[in-house]
């Protein structure tokens, strides 16, 4: 039978509604992150929103002016603390451009491959916490767990699952493992046949693709108004990747594609993310095949700013000294200003930062990408009903540390 | 007044100034571990070299044999004779070239290799780390890795020199500032030198002890962590300190002195001298240094209500009052009247001044609280007053 | 890079750029803050410049350099203490440039939440990190911190260990009253369309071009995955 309801034009009914307000957040189970959402309600369409951030604010910015500059690092790892090895790449990248550091070939390639892991890690879990949400608990527990591999492997690598602080300003705090191409090679496939079933449990879901398909759809032209960046973005057809349009590390010797969507829609964030995912994978093969095997991780001729071995450092006085002056005092970066941006997991991920050439930083500005889109969040869900906020804050993927700082 | 070029810059100097003397008075510092403004000139450390060319005068070139690494092989070169900065004096029209000169740098580099190559790897358990010239002048200087890898040489450490110095012969350059201190200044020749190269150290004369009533300043003019004074070994970090001028409380010669704290807890490990050359010049007395004993032993640092005595207060509230500062305090804690303060050895004559005004406040502050007390004129007392009372 | 931005920005506005400076590949441009508004408005709308996309809005507390310059000038807080820095990107010509203004403690530079929306929380923080207001904004208040917050974090002389007074429960002003409903036309109400599968080509991002239209990437669609 039809549903009466479609037919009925709602101008027609006079019934008697009064406006709700209700306040999704700062705890909901939907809102991951402390976030509170002022929503006005008519029955259960919205007719006003008002976002308010900062339950998480720490004072990164602050913090970071207290203490040497490598003192930063454990920062940035609770920035984003879903991908914090791209928070972590992306702080040195800025500090090395101000610093004027050529890191080292080998590092470069660490580097990628470190921070593709990473963002996969971002883009399952984003996929994961939306479809979750939506009451796909199967998938969510099936992308994590593509998630403990990569997670397994970055312990192995870097000694830590989640706060890893592992760039160091002119290179990394170690080398790579020897096992790491092949335990790469064993992560990759497994992590893709992850996707692909987890694919194939939403994409033929009636109730998922209700959901995600025309909610929180954004136009092109209005993404960019809103400074919108990532794979946000990209959901909206605006091809804009960081690795592409201004490459860095070696993503210019890496083959790989920009998917797009076209409607700017949940269901386009959702297929973008999963798309990056298969792009890092295909990206993390050809690092499997083109990184040297050999060769510095650490740059070797500037040692008033770049950390000595630790070898040395226990065994020699020279060593010592050029430690301790490191860690005590901190490495003195040049005087000046620059900004320092790379693709992080939810977009441009930016450093803006001010030396006056002692130790410790004068000025660190992090441009969080998730904050641009959380802001248009009021946009996006316009005229939506409320059950329609849980899917589209979700595709948001805001991360309370990035975003509050 | 007659002028020298220091890297084209002109530095005015007086008739006998030697270049670094000079130098240090405009403010330009031309890295040195043995030269001391207070003491006479011993050239040992090598550390001043400067190239000079004086007016009329010929520059001495010498002959070197230098790497080259295109040919790979050495190739004969001339190279200037370099002079020490602290011995050279300054004339008319001499032309200095300090940090312009890459033979100074090199020279510099060579130098510090050279002090670095016997030394011990203690950087984290030493006194002098964080205000070490070493340090300093590998960061500003050498900046290359360990390129010896025979063991150094082992020298004795931790001698106790006398009731006040510790020495360590290992981090000792033998720059003989102390020793020269002792002799020239404290005017007891109590520290040689003993042996030559790599196993020369500080030894004490024959039967003799570091003693005297300026024994602390050889650990201040020492440039390394070689002599450190038993007071302050192992106390503070000295990058956890903050400093700020004073003026020993001692005696009336009233030595200008640097007061190092620490921001954390207010305590005041050490007090260091200051420079001024009409008091104290570079120097202060051992009773002077150790004067920040006092500064804190033996104070008024809590209020004594009847029937309790710091040593009976809680764990908790020592140290809450541990090293606040007196001012602070006064302000929070009310204080029994004097007599019993006394009585309990908690007030002392060696602070008068201090004495003579907590009396008065606490006079009006007993006359203060008594009015309150009255409940008569008062009502019920709040909860948080009548759980005092009773604690008290 | 963006040296064609700099000479265009210093022709159209003379004597109003105070500076203009090339670092590390970074391009700053320094202005009075009487045209930071007509800079910034310029520098989107101009069809060589073309800063569609608003990267960020922040400033830097330089305490010592308005002591400073106060003291040359001998009037007491005349001395300009922050640099507000504007960074804009050009999605089409790829080209970025810095936009800095010195203001003094209390002056309000104009908005430029009208020229791009993504200004409007930005501008939010500046005021509740540095204390500058924003002229014209239309909703000038904190966005980290609460409204009872005493001082703004991010100058230099705010403690970083400073305590903050405890607030009282309170009811925090309803800011939904402020703001017009959505409109009936707004949005999908009901009846959402529905997903047609949608076919297309792949096509790689083409980056050697200098003008790089929208769109021009590979299309997602569960229909054409390439096969892994």
């Amino acid at each position: 039978m039809e549903p009466t309801d479609y037919d009925i034009d709602e101008s027609e009914l006079d019934l008697p509604t009064e406006p709700m307000r209700l306040a999704m957040g700062p705890s909901h189970p939907a809102m991951h992150g402390t976030i509170r959402m002022m929503v006005e309600c008519d029955g259960e369409m919205l007719t006003k929103v008002d976002v308010e951030m900062g339950f998480l604010h720490r004072g990164f910015e602050k913090m970071c002016e207290r203490g040497t500059w490598a003192q930063c690092f454990p920062y940035t790892d609770r920035l984003n603390y879903v991908s914090p090895m791209l928070c972590n790449v992306g702080f040195a990248h800025a500090v090395e451009k101000l610093a004027d550091i050529e890191i080292t070939e080998r590092c470069k390639w660490y580097r990628v491959v470190l921070g593709e892991l990473a963002r996969i890690t971002d883009h399952l879990t984003c996929n994961a916490a939306m479809a979750m949400e939506l009451g796909a608990f199967t998938p969510f527990l099936w992308m994590v767990r593509a998630r403990e591999h990569i997670w397994d492997l970055l312990e192995e690598e870097t000694g830590a699952r989640l706060t890893h602080s592992f760039a160091r300003i002119g290179g990394m705090a170690k080398p790579p493992t020897p096992l790491l191409k092949a335990r790469l090679g064993e992560v990759i496939p497994a992590v893709r046949s992850i996707i692909d079933e987890s694919m194939k449990l939403l994409l033929k879901n009636r109730i998922f693709l209700d959901r995600m398909q025309g909610v929180g759809v954004m136009s092109a032209a209005e993404a960019v108004q809103w400074g919108w960046t990532g794979p946000t973005l990209r959901s909206t057809g605006v091809a804009y990747d960081v690795r592409k349009a201004h490459p860095y590390l070696v993503y210019d010797q890496l083959d790989f594609d920009v998917p797009v969507g076209e409607r700017g829609d949940n269901y386009d964030r959702y297929l973008v993310r999963n798309e990056e995912m298969y792009q890092s994978l295909r990206m993390l093969e050809q690092c499997v095949q083109k990184m040297p095997d050999d060769g510095p991780i650490n740059v070797a001729d500037r040692p008033e700013i770049v950390l000595p071995e630790k070898k040395d450092v226990y065994t020699t006085i020279e060593g010592t000294i050029q430690h301790f002056k490191l860690v005590m005092e901190g490495a003195k970066i040049p005087a000046g200003e620059v900004y320092g941006f790379t693709e992080g997991g939810n977009g441009e991920l930016g450093f803006y930062i001010v030396s006056d050439g002692t130790g410790t930083p004068y000025r660190v500005r992090i441009r969080p990408p998730c904050v641009f889109v959380l802001q248009s969040f009021p946009r996006m869900i316009r005229g939506h009903m409320i059950a329609d906020v849980v899917p589209t804050f979700g595709s948001v993927n805001m991360i309370g540390g990035e975003c509050d700082r | 007044m007659p002028v020298i070029k220091i890297d084209g810059r002109e530095i005015p100097f007086e008739k006998g100034d030697s270049i670094i003397r000079a130098a240090d008075r405009q403010g330009i510092e031309i890295p040195h571990y043995c030269w001391h403004p207070g003491l006479s000139v011993a050239a040992n450390c090598r550390m001043c070299l400067v190239e000079v060319s004086r007016p009329g005068g010929r520059q001495l070139m010498l002959d070197v044999l230098a790497w080259d690494e295109e040919k790979k092989a050495y190739v004969p070169q001339k190279k200037p004779k370099l002079e020490p900065a602290c011995q050279a004096e300054c004339v008319e029209g001499m032309e200095v070239k300090s940090d312009s000169s890459p033979h100074v740098a090199l020279a510099r580099k060579s130098v510090q290799e050279l002090l670095l190559v016997n030394h011990p790897v203690d950087c984290p358990i030493c006194d002098q780390a964080g205000e070490c010239k070493l340090q300093d002048y590998w960061l500003e200087n050498q900046k290359t890795s360990k390129r010896m890898l025979d063991e150094p040489v082992h020298k004795p450490k931790a001698v106790i020199f006398g009731d006040t110095i510790v020495y360590d012969a290992e981090r000792c350059i033998v720059c003989t500032r102390c020793v020269r201190f002792m002799e020239e200044v404290a005017g007891d020749a109590v520290l040689e030198k003993r042996e030559r190269g790599n196993l020369s150290e500080i030894v004490l004369a024959a039967g003799r002890k570091l003693e005297g009533h300026y024994t602390m300043m050889v650990d201040h003019v020492c440039p390394v962590g070689a002599l450190t004074t038993r007071d302050f070994r192992f106390k503070a970090r000295v990058w956890f300190l903050r400093k700020s001028k004073t003026i020993c409380p001692g005696c009336a010669t009233g030595c200008n002195a640097w007061l190092d704290y620490d921001p954390r807890t207010g305590e005041v490990p050490r007090l260091r001298p200051r420079d001024n050359t009409d008091v104290n010049k570079y120097w202060m007395c051992d009773d002077g240094i150790l004067s920040h004993r006092r500064v804190q032993q033996d104070r008024v640092t809590a209020r004594a209500s009847a029937g309790r005595t710091p040593a009976s207060r809680s764990r908790r509230s020592r140290r809450r009052f541990r090293g606040r500062p007196a001012a602070r305090r006064q302000g929070q804690d009310r204080l029994h009247p004097l007599g019993a303060a006394r009585e309990r050895g908690q007030l002392r004559p060696r602070h008068p001044g201090e004495e003579a005004r907590r009396q008065g406040a606490l006079r009006r502050q007993a006359a203060r609280v008594g009015r309150r007390r009255d409940p008569a004129r008062q009502g019920p007392q709040p909860e948080h007053a009548r759980r005092h009372r009773g604690r008290g | 890079m963006s040296k064609v931005v700099l000479e265009r920005v210093q022709a159209k506005f003379g004597a109003q750029v105070l500076e203009t400076q090339s670092f590390r590949g970074d391009d700053t441009i320094v202005v009075a803050r009487e045209s930071w508004h007509d800079v910034a408005a310029f520098l989107r709308d101009d069809a060589v410049t073309d800063m569609a996309m608003f990267i960020d809005i922040t400033a830097v507390d330089w305490p010592e350099r308005a002591a400073e310059e106060a003291e040359e000038e001998g009037v007491p807080g005349a001395g300009k203490r922050f640099d507000l820095v504007l960074h804009l990107y050009s999605l089409g010509k790829g080209h970025r440039v810095r936009l800095k203004t010195r203001l003094a403690d209390g002056e309000q530079p104009a908005t430029v939440s009208d020229l791009w929306a993504a200004a409007n929380w930005f501008e939010r923080e500046v005021w509740d990190m540095f204390g500058i207001k924003f002229a014209g904004h239309p909703d000038m208040r904190r966005l980290l911190m609460y409204e009872e917050f005493e001082g703004h974090a991010l100058r230099k002389d705010y403690a970083a260990d400073r305590a903050q007074p405890l607030v009282p429960y309170r009811n925090t002003p309803d800011v939904l009253d402020k703001q017009a409903p959505f409109r009936a036309d707004e949005g999908m109400p009901f009846g959402r369309r529905d997903w047609q599968p949608r076919d297309h080509a792949w096509t790689a991002l083409d980056t050697e071009t200098a003008d790089r239209p929208l769109g021009e990437a590979v299309i997602v669609n569960p229909d054409n995955r390439r096969p892994s």
